[in-house]
């Protein structure tokens, strides 16, 4: 499938998003759409729940901000590689290997998976575009 | 008639020693725990007065040894002064008798109960003498004295005189055999021990417990509190009546001579002027005032400029021993904040003056989620009992506690949180609830006394608070920027293949502080101070930095050639100018440390904006400061909230 090349260049976008914050002197950070109660809106034509507008920022400038950029950082070079060796893994499989990301480890599944799901967010991609299954 | 003069057959006068002979609970003997509490109190109670009076280091050994079914051997000895032989029965043998019920004075005890009462305990529960050994200075013999209270007449019946040799220059012992039930953990003997040795550092006592086993509260200090003057009644705060009692029975023959000879801080020209505003005559016989005179003195002296009490009559334990006792007592609960005793400004409650001092500790290991304890101290005198009826205690459940970092339902009541509350009323004559000497009386000028040093005790917690959590979400930071953000950096970096950025702009971002922080390196009586002076501000900073010294003295040398070392050696002060992101390292060494008690010392800032200054205060009067701006992070974006999502 094409669509890796898509997902990749779409991950790298916000890698490089996070990347241009530093490089001009600013505080890094991320922005997605809320995912609570609040920002759900009941699409009549599709008949689903769709997300709303209201966004939130996950900013460096605080402990648990910068936790989360910095796995979003190793989730995304771990995709990239998987993507370049055309190798997949499951969401189980994934927060096994993130045991060995230092800093970046995850406490419990529910963060990777969670994490994983923001990122399909950000990218409008779905996860399995991202070798995750 | 006939019946009424029946009756009056019956009428008859009771002896006070009858009187508490049927009522021994009045005076604290209602159970058999707290009998033998009382006991030990009593009497402890007056070897520390005797030794204080003496101007002697106070040495108390108190033994108690069970003897059968709930009976018990006593004794206590001390190195006071002794008794001279013929005063010995009255005071041990008589209700009433004591040489501090006239005097205007701190003492322990105030009215010669205490210890008779003890004597009246152990002759009515365990039918035996007690015997007391006393040797004064003056007299090359001890005289050993075997004797019961008649309670009939209200006076010693002694059993049995001897002279003995005993080793000590001066002292007394005091053996009594009594009913009992010895206790150990909250309201007990060495409840009531430790609590008096927090309170009277200069004293050793040495208690031997039924099983055998020896607790020692060794002195922390060897100074001697200098012992209280006597002194005559405020003008303030006394009534009526008492004007004319003490009119009545003066020796001063003079209006005059008689107001400024009978009370305290009222001198001659006060005492004239009074006589002018009163239009009474300045020469008339104190003793022909009349009620509505004694109403218009009153009235005149309200007016007048009188100087506050005097604290000479007062003997407080003082600010710096209050710590002390405190330290080596509770010291095991390693509390992580002492906050700085309050001593009030002598006051005054119907003439009589009075010291509260408080003082209390915090964290460390006590009990966060129990209810805050509180040390309630009369006259250097630990009070156990009747908590509930006591001022302190209504002091302390009458202030809302919750602005302090404390729990507290609904703002009344006693507080909860990992704190001891030490609280010490001094005054020439304590108001007690009762006889038995348990509970301060709710006298509103106390209570408000106790509240504005509780206040300023609460406000030092609240502080040291404050500072922790500023310190807490700073290492936060230092974590952040040190060991996450470069990551992020490093990784985003290899991910595009592109060089890793700088991240010394979005540090001063994050940080945006100079942080000063200090290590302390202890042994013996030397402390190393190592000073971590850190920029994280964008910009270079220039100011002057003060270390305040609690103790110690500054080793010569031991500091940068280019600081002021404060002639009374409390103070160091450099010129600190630091780049952004630079660090200084400053070090100094004291001499002279009481061991174990240096927890920190404070560091002042001048000529720098206090906002941007974590770990050190601004000078206190440092105002002139050109950019006050205050520097607020901006925390409005909108944070993730994890219950919020679905």
């Amino acid at each position: 499938m094409t669509n890796y090349d898509d997902a990749l260049k779409a991950l790298e976008r916000l890698v490089s998003d996070i990347y241009e914050d530093m490089n001009a002197g600013k505080i890094p950070k991320m922005s997605l759409e809320a995912r609570n109660k609040y920002n759900i809106n009941f699409d009549l034509r599709s008949g689903v729940w769709v997300l709303g507008d209201s966004k939130i920022t996950r900013s460096a400038k605080k402990l648990d901000g910068a936790y989360t950029l910095l796995r979003t950082m190793y989730l995304l070079e771990f995709i990239k590689e998987m993507i370049e060796q055309s190798k997949s893994s499951t969401l189980r499989e994934m927060y096994y290997i993130s045991e060995g990301w230092n800093l970046a480890k995850f406490h419990t599944q529910d963060e990777s998976n969670r994490l994983a799901e923001d990122i399909e967010i950000v990218t409008k991609y779905m996860r399995e575009d991202f070798k995750l299954r | 008639m006939v019946i009424a003069e029946e009756l009056a057959k019956k009428q008859r006068a009771i002896s006070i020693a009858q009187f508490f002979e049927k009522n021994k609970q009045i005076l604290g003997f209602d159970s058999l725990q707290k009998s033998l509490i009382m006991a030990v109190k009593e009497s402890v109670d007056n070897a520390l007065d005797a030794c204080e009076e003496a101007e002697i280091l106070p040495e108390i050994e108190v033994v108690l040894k069970n003897v059968g079914k709930d009976e018990y051997y006593l004794s206590v000895e001390d190195n006071g002064p002794g008794i001279i032989r013929k005063e010995i029965p009255k005071i041990f043998g008589q209700f009433l008798y004591g040489s501090k019920f006239f005097s205007m004075q701190q003492a322990r005890g105030q009215q010669g109960i205490g210890i008779s009462a003890v004597v009246l305990y152990s002759q009515i529960t365990s039918g035996k003498p007690i015997t007391v050994t006393s040797k004064t200075k003056e007299s090359d013999v001890a005289y050993q004295i075997k004797m019961f209270i008649d309670t009939k007449e209200n006076r010693a019946a002694t059993v049995s005189e001897d002279v003995v040799i005993v080793s000590k220059e001066h002292g007394l012992k005091i053996e009594f055999y009594m009913k009992g039930k010895y206790v150990k953990g909250k309201q007990s003997i060495i409840e009531y021990l430790k609590n008096s040795a927090i309170v009277n550092p200069h004293a050793k006592i040495k208690f031997t417990d039924p099983d055998g086993s020896v607790i020692i509260f060794d002195r922390v200090t060897n100074k001697i509190p200098a012992p209280p003057k006597e002194t005559k009644p405020h003008p303030l705060g006394l009534e009526i009546g008492d004007i004319l009692e003490l009119a009545k029975n003066t020796k001063h023959k003079t209006l005059t001579s008689f107001l400024s000879g009978e009370f305290s801080k009222v001198s001659n020209k006060i005492a004239a002027e009074i006589c002018t505003m009163t239009k009474l005559d300045p020469g008339m016989d104190p003793s022909a005032l009349k009620l509505v005179d004694a109403k218009n003195i009153l009235e005149s002296f309200k007016q007048t400029k009188l100087l506050p009490p005097s604290s000479e009559s007062l003997s407080p334990i003082g600010e710096n021993l209050i710590k002390k006792g405190l330290k080596n007592v509770l010291g095991s609960y390693k509390p992580s904040f002492y906050a700085i005793p309050v001593s009030r400004k002598p006051a005054i409650y119907h003439g009589n003056v009075f010291i509260v001092e408080a003082g209390m500790v915090y964290g460390g290991d006590l009990p966060k989620e129990e209810q805050v304890s509180i040390m309630r101290f009369a006259n250097k005198v630990p009070l156990l009992y009747q908590a509930g009826a006591c001022a302190i205690t209504k002091a302390v459940s009458d202030m809302d506690w919750r602005k302090y970092g404390f729990e507290q339902k609904s703002g009344t009541g006693i507080p909860s949180g990992p704190a001891i509350v030490l609280v010490h009323v001094a005054s020439t004559k304590v108001p007690f609830t009762s006889e038995s000497k348990e509970a301060i009386a709710e006298v509103p000028e106390i209570i408000d006394e106790i509240k504005l040093a509780l206040r300023d005790l609460a406000r030092q917690i609240r502080t040291f608070l404050t500072k922790k959590e500023i310190k807490a979400k700073l290492s936060e930071k230092f974590f952040l920027v040190q060991k996450i953000l470069p990551q992020i950096a490093l990784k985003s970096a290899t991910i595009l293949n592109k060089p890793v950025p700088k991240l010394e702009p979005i540090i001063t971002q994050i940080m945006n502080v100079v942080w000063i922080d200090e290590d302390i390196e202890e042994s013996k009586d030397i402390v190393k101070v190592t000073v971590r002076v850190s920029n994280f501000t964008a910009e270079e900073k220039k100011f002057k930095l003060y270390a305040d010294l609690p103790e110690g003295k500054v080793l010569e040398g031991s500091v940068d050639k280019d600081c002021k070392i404060d002639p009374e050696n409390d103070s160091i002060e450099w010129e600190i100018s630091i780049k952004s992101l630079e660090q200084k390292v400053l070090k100094f060494t004291l001499s002279n440390i009481i061991a174990g008690t240096y927890k920190e010392s404070t560091y002042y800032v001048e000529g720098i904006n206090p906002v941007y200054v974590v770990g050190a205060e601004p000078l206190p009067g440092d105002w002139n400061i050109e950019d006050l701006k205050a520097i607020i992070a901006d925390d409005s974006e909108m944070e993730e909230d994890e219950n919020d999502e679905l």
